[in-house]
């Protein structure tokens, strides 16, 4: 019975360490899937992705700070403290895995680098509109998970 | 008592207090004592750990 608890242990300890992994995969294939898109896009129409991408994700990264200040104008109303201990902690996590998920979105731009004629200029500006959509999700993500275990 | 008293009373915000009771945030040691402060009970009667 010891040997069939400790197996059922294991299989639930895989499933927690999955979840916490198809989070990170989610996210990585979520922008796969909008560049893979967007590539689509400008084979089919004819379209050039940057004048789709940068203005799409600064509306989206704009966005996401107009209901950022929402939420805290919220919060004064209700006159509740701007940050507590949770909301500093789901802050520090979503920075940090933005932080992590950035590194390899910066390695795929140096790569595209080499195989794209696009300027510096905008590969550097894409990549920054990017950090700024990849914390938005980490954030987001972090609020709906939670930080049950840490 | 509601989410919103209870989140005046111990300082933080009301989300802080849905996180708690959905069990998706463990509070800290501080935030711990002073609800069970203002619920007149031990740390230990209101929060339960559960082993993974």
């Amino acid at each position: 019975m010891l040997y069939i608890s400790n197996f059922v242990l294991e299989i639930c300890n895989l499933k927690v360490f999955n979840m916490k992994r198809r989070f990170n995969i989610l996210i990585v294939g979520t922008l796969l899937l909008i560049s893979s898109g967007l590539w689509v896009l400008s084979v089919r129409l004819s379209v050039d992705p940057k004048e789709v991408l940068v203005p799409g994700g600064a509306l989206i990264v704009i966005g996401y700070g107009l209901y950022l200040g929402v939420l805290k104008i919220k919060s004064l109303k209700r006159k509740e403290p701007l940050d507590d201990e949770f909301s500093k902690k789901v802050m520090i996590k979503s920075s940090s895995l933005s932080f992590y998920i950035s590194l390899y979105m910066w390695l795929f731009i140096m790569y595209l680098s080499d195989k794209t004629n696009k300027e510096a200029s905008d590969l550097i500006g894409s990549g920054i509109i990017g950090m700024a959509i990849i914390f938005m999700l980490s954030w987001v993500g972090t609020k709906f998970y939670g930080m049950k275990d840490e | 008592m509601s989410q919103m008293e209870l989140a005046q009373k111990v300082g933080v915000r009301r989300e802080t207090i849905v996180f708690l009771e959905k069990g998706k945030y463990n509070p800290s040691l501080k935030l711990a004592h002073d609800i069970s402060r203002v619920f007149g009970l031990t740390i230990e009667e209101i929060f339960f750990f559960e082993s993974n």
